[in-house]
């Protein structure tokens, strides 16, 4: 009997090892020596597969410096390496292969993605370990690309409001901007060198401060079996020190206004908020708060757009590890600002009563914000860039809870939360507009 | 072998695309198309009209996408606040667009709400609520966001583009509309409109479900039955009027860093047969371009030429750059380059690999797979069109490419921004 038991429990444990799952797909894990880890995702609703390679790079390691060479060196990743030297090499293999491609920088990740056939996962593997790993840089190619992410800094720039958004950056990270700006500085794009994208990828782009996420139709044990063919030679850095001085709070409201030829009026209010470190409880329940806020029954939706005071809204938690805000963006009519500002104050006023919360909806919003990460996890792509973008930022296993710990977050944790960092705190609030009357913006410029 | 490999792959494709369809006329002018996926948590329903442009003359331009909003934010049997109750309740997204060739409203739910969403649509189109309170309101935004794409530099362009090549064509009449024909709008246009096009036009309503389409057909007969009408025939669009030879006009907007060049030119119909030639060669024709413009040059963050899916159908090049001018000349090297040395089938492989990730990227999310279904039965009577479509690719041959490309790269209409 004793036996039986034994070889029961054995079968149960064998069984939760491999039937692991993320949000409902077949999931596996595992670290390569050099440190690499590799996260695993099954679906099998086509037959493609994603490939992305996830780096703890971005904005926030930038300095005044280098500001702008995270995403200088994103571009850079998709040029000529040992393998595929010739920039009309790499996009060959690129073509042959089907590969659907893109990067993005953001502030606290870099992601690269090939999707693909899933019969050309060997070759699709093999040159993502050579994309990463073996970057030549070449200087003219260095050159050409500096030339290309400057348009890109200039098309940016040529809309209102990607000025406006980059103004609310800097205003509310006056002190340390360089590492919130991912589009950087021109002048530093301008004269960027090969030495300095040798010294990114020396220390960003090790097997130790990368994961590589596949998610897709894919078969375990094969694919590890790949992995591990091509990147068991990537070498191991030095780990990577992420301690920054701390962004200072703001010790005082901040305003900022920019006039432009809009046909709306934009508004901008932001606090600053729980930095993300996975075991707080506070950056969940500002996830829960700003889904609770945008729901379209609750009452500020009612207020604001029902009302027909504002045609949209969002609310958001950044949810970042090197400095987090908590915002409200509105897109309005010009003349309905003063009676659109008193509304959102008296809102911010109230949210740290209990009474505020109707618990039905509170509920709701819980699974609203469940509901929703399953629609984006539907598609592998979106599943492969999630899942990199967490192994980032708040780490695989906070990414699994999530939804448990949001569905832990009582009234109370909330209220708690607003009482330390929105009663009495100080905000950046900013407008971008051209319908305003040259006395309101001078009213509001004073504070009054 | 390769015909082993092509077999492969098209088997492949279809088990997994539309693993199981169902077709059932609902009315005499609807018809129903169910994709039942059993692992599915998610449906998907698209409601498409067909007609687009050719519903309304410009003076209407926006209605269709006017109707379509206020549907979905309220009914005679549901207020704005209770919509928004229910949408809520139900984990409901709504997405629609009104396109030049017809025009689609999708939602998707869990499961197990898809009947209580559906009836709350159906309700909606079959009793609308186009009060002049509700009206008013949904135009002013209408109205500022029309403003609002002028911001922009590329959606300007586009604007400028479309009004120039449009013009004299039903095409002028922008399913987005215009700030003077959205103002002008009155509620009974659109009861009016909303009748017009649900008895005489084709209504296809495409759905992706985890549910049995058992439960289904039921349901949808008795919630969409309401649309019964004789199928008028569409009038056929004419081609565009335009002058022959190359033109460019410059649109100042002032206070941009960079600079918008575009270009439209005419190319064949989705139907046309020389359509899926020209796309694919002006595929590559783009990723030359790309090349020549991004890679060798550094000219441009933004090049692309591709053809566009319209039935009056034209090919877009498109790119920002401070140096208009060397990449107007590129591109132009670029055409001829086409013209005189061709395609090389090397390339249409290439391309074929590409065409054929993206087809299954855009099936992996359920409203996409409900909107391709029903759009491939609208347009071409056929809901498995795009398999189709990757297998005729698999046939192309380098001459076939060469020879109808070349055909249509010629009287660019250019327009600059800056």
């Amino acid at each position: 009997m004793k036996r039986f038991f034994y070889f029961f429990l054995i079968v149960l444990i064998s069984f939760s090892i491999f039937s692991e799952t993320l949000y409902k797909r077949e999931f596996k894990s595992f670290k390569l020596a050099n440190g690499l880890e590799v996260l695993m995702v099954k679906t099998k609703t086509q037959p493609i597969v994603t490939i992305e390679i996830s780096a703890k790079n971005g904005s926030y390691t930038q300095t005044p410096e280098n500001c702008g060479l995270s995403h200088l060196y994103e571009h850079m990743f998709f040029k000529g390496n040992v393998k595929w030297k010739s920039q009309e090499e790499y996009n060959k293999r690129i073509r042959e292969l089907g590969i659907v491609y893109n990067g993005m920088t953001s502030n606290e990740s870099v992601r690269y993605y090939f999707t693909l056939p899933s019969k050309n996962i060997d070759q699709g593997l093999e040159f993502m370990s050579f994309a990463i790993i073996d970057p030549l840089f070449d200087s003219i190619e260095l050159e050409k690309e500096r030339n290309v992410v400057l348009n890109e800094f200039d098309r940016d720039f040529s809309v209102p409001i990607y000025k406006f958004y980059q103004m609310a950056d800097s205003t509310m990270y006056e002190k340390y901007f360089y590492r919130k700006n991912t589009i950087g500085f021109k002048n530093v794009i301008a004269n960027a060198t090969r030495e300095q994208m040798q010294e990114i990828k020396n220390k960003y782009y090790i097997p130790n401060n990368c994961a590589l996420v596949i998610v897709g139709d894919i078969d375990f044990d094969k694919t590890e079996k790949i992995v591990k063919k091509y990147f068991t030679r990537w070498e191991k850095g030095n780990d990577v020190d992420f301690s920054f001085p701390p962004h200072p709070l703001l010790e005082k409201n901040k305003k900022f206004l920019i006039v432009d030829r809009v046909a709306t009026t934009k508004y901008l209010l932001s606090f600053r908020a729980p930095d993300f470190n996975g075991k707080s409880k506070d950056s969940y329940v500002f996830d829960l708060l700003s889904d609770y806020l945008s729901l379209s029954s609750s009452k500020l939706y009612k207020d604001l757009i029902e009302s027909g005071l504002a045609y949209n809204y969002y609310v958001g938690y950044s949810g970042l590890k090197d400095g987090s805000e908590f915002s409200f963006y509105l897109d309005l009519r010009g003349d309905n600002i003063d009676t659109v500002r008193k509304i959102i104050f008296e809102h911010i006023k109230n949210l740290n009563n209990p009474d505020y919360y109707d618990n039905d909806l509170l509920q709701h919003s819980k699974e609203y914000g469940e509901v929703n990460t399953f629609r984006r996890l539907e598609s592998s792509l979106s599943f492969a860039l999630t899942l990199g973008y967490w192994w980032c930022v708040g780490g695989v296993d906070n990414f699994k809870e999530y939804n448990q710990k949001i569905s832990e977050i009582s009234k109370d944790d909330i209220v708690s939360a607003v009482n330390r960092y929105i009663s009495n705190s100080n905000y950046v609030e900013g407008f971008l507009t051209d319908s305003l009357t040259y006395k309101n913006k001078l009213s509001f410029l004073k504070g009054e | 072998m390769k015909k082993i490999f092509l077999v492969f792959i098209l088997t492949t494709i279809f088990i997994f695309s539309f693993s199981e369809v169902f077709k059932e006329k609902i009315s005499k002018n609807v018809e129903l198309l169910y994709n039942y996926v059993p692992e599915n948590d998610i449906s998907a329903v698209t409601i498409f009209i067909e007609g687009g442009s050719l519903n309304y003359d410009y003076e209407k331009s926006g209605i269709e996408n006017l109707i379509f909003r206020l549907v979905e934010k309220c009914g005679k049997n549901y207020s704005e606040s209770k919509m928004n109750e229910l949408m809520d309740k139900y984990f409901v997204n709504v997405s629609y667009e009104n396109s030049y060739d017809y025009s689609s409203f999708t939602f998707s739910t869990l499961n197990k709400y898809l009947f209580d969403v559906t009836k709350i649509f159906a309700d909606n189109f079959k009793e609308p609520n186009f009060s002049d309170e509700i009206l008013k309101k949904e135009k002013d935004k209408m109205i500022d966001e029309i403003k609002s794409k002028e911001e922009d530099p590329d959606e300007l362009l586009y604007l400028k583009l479309n009004d120039y090549f449009f013009k004299n064509h039903p095409y002028i009449a922008n399913p987005e509309g215009y700030i003077e024909t959205v103002q002008n709008l009155k509620s009974i246009d659109l009861y009016d409109h909303l009748k017009k096009i649900f008895s005489s036009r084709r209504v296809i309503i495409s759905v992706v479900s985890g549910v049995p389409f058992k439960e289904v057909k039921k349901f949808f007969k008795e919630n969409f039955g309401f649309i019964n009408g004789k199928v008028e025939k569409v009038e056929s669009l004419k081609n565009f009027n335009l002058c022959e030879g190359d033109t460019l006009l410059k649109y100042e907007k002032g206070g941009l860093q960079t600079k918008y060049l575009g270009c439209k030119f005419k190319v064949p119909s989705i139907k046309d047969k020389e359509y899926l030639p020209v796309r694919v060669g002006l595929s590559i024709l783009s990723k030359r371009v790309y090349e020549t413009l991004r890679t060798k040059h550094g000219l441009t963050y933004a090049a692309y030429v591709g053809a566009s899916n319209k039935l009056a159908n034209y090919g877009v090049f498109y790119v920002s750059t401070p140096y208009p001018d060397s990449a107007m000349k590129l591109y132009r090297d670029e055409v001829e380059k086409v013209k005189k040395e061709g395609i090389k089938q090397e390339e249409i492989d290439d391309m074929k690999n590409i065409y054929q990730t993206s087809f299954f990227l855009d099936n992996e999310r359920t409203s996409n797979r409900s909107f391709a279904l029903g759009y491939n039965y609208l347009l071409f009577n056929d809901y498995e069109y795009d398999i189709k479509f990757i297998k005729e690719l698999e046939k192309l041959k380098s001459k076939t490419v060469t020879d109808a490309v070349s055909k249509y790269l010629k009287d660019f209409k250019f327009i600059l921004v800056e």
